[in-house]
């Protein structure tokens, strides 16, 4: 690509922030979206294959994303822009970074990371100047939450339902095409699509439910039995299905909306495959206790309350741990988890911690776009 | 009407009655995360009810990468996607605020700190003293923006020059909370110096005593960099003092770098062009080509094996640590248990034998504080052929034994154990992470020279000693 040549006072004033309107704003996009194009097409002529190509390319859309974002939220919060970020020359620096950022990012690397990080921790030797009040640690300073406060609940209460909904109907969609844990079998996926659909009405029926809810005669409300006996089940297979659709929905309030950050919920079906994969398959992201504490965590919380248990490590619920024995593991699975949730840019991570720490339950302000 | 089931618990009922309260419109779940079509998009616009809608959800829900990029497409698509990213961005506006730099002034001092997290620890970050103030970068996060630190009544120039105008002058008018400039990856070179001046404090070594850390190659290589930006580091001193000694590294690279290719090649090429330029400017005044100082070093596992297989009935021997920000870089061994203390009683009486491992560049001696049983005395470590070497006679056999070992030129507090084992796991973090990141830098190709966080030679050199 052939750069435009500046001369320094027009390069300084690029760079500076200057008032636009709209219109000026929406041409900054517009030769954004040119940027990436181009560099999208310089991908596709230089013949790569593989993890590297992958990696250009998610260097490209995410420079994209970050001008794109800076240019809209700046030009919100004070009606400027700065017209240097829609030139070729700092859209292509920053996919040389942004592939730098991926190489570090990945497993080796992270392993190497966090091996640093939990070495630090260990030792209590983390100390974070942006967070000077904030005496807690990220493993210790357990306090009692209030018994009605724990976050799922809260988020439950303070989200509006759309929201919810929203959340929830994907993470079901996301589930029923899993192939491995957690997924909903296609029998329960029936269940989970006509419980959606007849009972919560939020979706349509599908053209399979059609032809079976003809069958029932216009009695659309003892839906479940036929169901059941139509899948040679037992007749309480539709309320376990149920029973299972609702617990995970609590989960992916939990891992996508409470351990998201501030007003950054997942809702991003293909965001949410691998953060599923994160806790419920075998990652380098977190061990198979911290895995096993986020599993257990939304019903737990929600079950026992203050002074009984989140299991840390056995599975079953067999030899309860006193809960300032099991909180201060589970904070330490939360904070390993929030780092990869996407548009987590804080360090340490911002999200609605089981402790309410404030090192991690910070609002949006002086967010960092590291 | 709805069913409820009796086995649910008041939780799920409770979750029931609120997944059933609100609708749900696919359409513009789907432009959220990855943008609308004209069709949709249009739609969305005529309808207050789904306006409504979007606004809620993208109030907790942040506009998906789809979105963005559909609201850089030319035409009709991009223009409707950034009329619906504006109405969402109205809404959003308190969520999506810039990080801030904040500014804390007093009778002496203005500091400019940046909103993340800022190192608290030495030896993860690096300061250059600049004309008229100082510059503080975090070694691992090169590409952000430094924190800044100079005298309220006189702004240096180069505060715009690492940040940008708009923001100097937000700073100079008196601001506390400026706009953090956007991270277009352009990160100021300046900060490549402090990452050179970091691995020259640093680098443990090579702990390979037929191929040490070559540290004139890495002082010209500063050296370079300080005399392309001497006008912000006040003078070409700071260049001359790095290039002065290095004439043989400069020439030993020029012999081994006729071999290399690549982007190896580039690197090399470009650290002699600007090393010749400035000696050609420095000339009437640089030394003479020197040999650089590279003492021999012997192999320490013989002389630790020694002194451990020596240990006789009733001996006694610990390790202890060696803090390196209270030596000279590269003078001791880069290990958390460096130093050995034994007691034998060979008939003669007690004595107290200290080795201390030595590094890549010895130094002749070393200070040692010791504590035996509460009562101090203050000795000399002499670099010798198995290290840093003590022996001294006992008038007691002391059940504690306490050794810090130091240096004159570099003073400092004792640190505990855990302190010092946390700078050896940091600093090896850092090196071990660049040594594994550029070993794949094939991948990113060509664009490697130009990186700031590219290695320097010196570091290539380190980590493949037959390049």
């Amino acid at each position: 690509m052939e750069y435009e040549r500046f001369t320094a006072a027009e390069l300084r004033e690029l760079k500076t922030p200057r008032a636009v309107d709209r219109a000026e704003l929406d041409e900054l996009l517009a030769q954004l979206g040119r940027n990436t194009r181009s560099e999208l097409d310089g991908i596709e002529r230089g013949g790569l294959t593989g993890s590297e190509r992958q990696r250009e390319l998610e260097a490209v859309l995410a420079a994209q994303e970050y001008y794109a974002r800076e240019l809209l939220s700046t030009w919100h919060e004070d009606g400027t822009a700065v017209a240097w970020l829609a030139q070729p020359q700092p859209f292509r620096t920053k996919c040389r970074y942004l592939k730098l950022d991926l190489l570090r990012a990945q497993a080796s690397r992270s392993q190497l990371h966090r091996r640093h990080l939990e070495r630090l921790q260990t030792e209590g030797l983390i100390t974070w100047s942006s967070a000077p009040e904030a005496a807690t640690s990220a493993h210790d300073g357990w306090h009692a939450p209030h018994p009605d406060q724990w976050p799922i609940e809260e988020a439950l209460e303070r989200l509006a339902p759309p929201v919810v909904v929203a959340v929830a109907t994907r993470l079901l969609r996301v589930l029923s095409r899993r192939n491995q844990a957690p997924r909903l079998t296609p029998e329960e996926s029936r269940v989970a699509g006509l419980y959606q659909s007849l009972e919560l009405q939020l979706t349509p029926v599908s053209e399979q439910d059609e032809a079976f809810l003809r069958g029932l005669g216009g009695d659309f409300t003892a839906w479940k039995g036929p169901l059941a006996r139509e899948l040679n089940r037992a007749n309480s297979f539709a309320t376990a299905a149920i029973k299972k659709v609702l617990w995970h929905v609590r989960a992916g309030i939990y891992l996508f909306v409470v351990l998201a950050p501030p007003h950054r919920a997942v809702l991003d079906g293909t965001r949410m495959d691998p953060l599923l994969d994160i806790v419920y398959q075998p990652r380098d992201a977190l061990s198979r206790d911290e895995q096993r504490l986020l599993q257990d965590a939304p019903s737990q919380l929600r079950r026992e309350r203050v002074g009984a248990a989140v299991d840390a490590g056995g599975g079953a619920i067999a030899t309860p741990l006193p809960l300032e024995e099991t909180v201060g593991p589970l904070h330490r699975a939360e904070e390993r988890y929030a780092t990869q949730v996407p548009g987590q840019a804080w360090r340490p991570p911002r999200f609605q911690c089981v402790v309410r720490c404030p090192m991690h339950c910070v609002t949006t302000e002086g967010n960092a776009h590291a | 009407m709805r069913m409820h089931d009796d086995d649910l618990t008041d939780a799920d009922l409770r979750l029931v009655e609120l997944l059933s309260s609100a609708p749900v419109h696919d359409v513009i779940l789907d432009g959220i995360v990855g943008g609308f079509g004209v069709e949709q998009a249009s739609e969305v616009l005529a309808r207050p009810d789904w306006l409504a809608y979007l606004r809620t959800v993208v109030a907790e829900v942040a506009p998906g990468r789809g979105w963005l990029a559909a609201a850089t497409e030319d035409g009709e698509v991009g223009r409707l996607n950034r009329e619906l990213l504006h109405q969402a961005m109205d809404v959003r506006a308190p969520f999506e605020a810039a990080p801030r730099l904040r500014v804390r002034r007093d009778a002496t001092l203005t500091r400019v700190t940046p909103p993340w997290p800022q190192p608290t620890s030495a030896d993860q970050t690096s300061t250059l003293r600049l004309t008229g103030g100082h510059a503080t970068w975090s070694i691992d996060n090169l590409e952000l923006p430094p924190a800044l630190r100079f005298p309220p009544q006189a702004q240096p120039g180069w505060v715009e020059d690492l940040y940008d105008q708009g923001t100097a002058a937000a700073i100079e008018q008196g601001s506390d909370s400026v706009r953090v400039p956007p991270l277009t990856g352009e990160p100021h070179p300046l900060g490549r110096l402090a990452l050179g001046a970091w691995l020259l404090r640093w680098h443990p070594g090579t702990a390979d005593p037929a191929h040490p850390f070559d540290e004139e190659l890495l002082r010209a290589e500063l050296g370079t960099i300080a005399w392309r930006h001497a006008d912000l580091l006040g003078s070409t001193q700071p260049a001359r003092d790095w290039l002065d000694g290095t004439g043989e590294a400069l020439t030993e690279l020029a012999r081994r770098a006729g071999s290399w290719s690549g982007w190896r090649r580039r690197l090399a090429d470009e650290v002699l062009r600007e090393a010749r330029a400035a000696q050609r400017e420095f000339a009437p005044v640089a030394s003479p080509i020197r040999l650089p100082m590279r003492p021999s070093r012997r192999v320490l596992d013989g002389g630790l094996a020694l002194v451990a297989g020596d240990v006789s009935d009733g001996s006694r021997v610990g390790h202890f640590a060696v803090d390196p920000r209270l030596v000279p870089p590269r003078s001791v061994e880069w290990s958390e248990s460096a130093g050995l203390w034994e007691i034998t009683d060979e008939g003669a009486g007690p004595q107290l034998h200290l080795l201390v491992g030595a590094g890549d560049r010895p130094v002749p001696g070393l200070d040692v504080t010791l504590e035996l049983d509460g009562e101090v005395f203050r000795l000399r470590l002499d670099h010798g052929e198995d290290g840093y070497e003590l022996s001294r006679a006992l008038r007691f056999v002391p059940v504690e034994v306490h050794a810090d070992v130091g240096h004159p030129d570099f003073p400092g507090p004792v640190r505990t154990a855990a302190e010092v084992a946390a700078t050896h796991s940091t600093v090896s973090w850092i090196v071990d992470e660049r040594r594994e990141l550029f070993r794949e830098i094939d991948g990113v190709g060509s664009d490697a020279p130009d990186l700031l966080a590219r290695p320097f030679v010196a570091e290539l050199t380190a980590w493949d000693p037959g390049l």
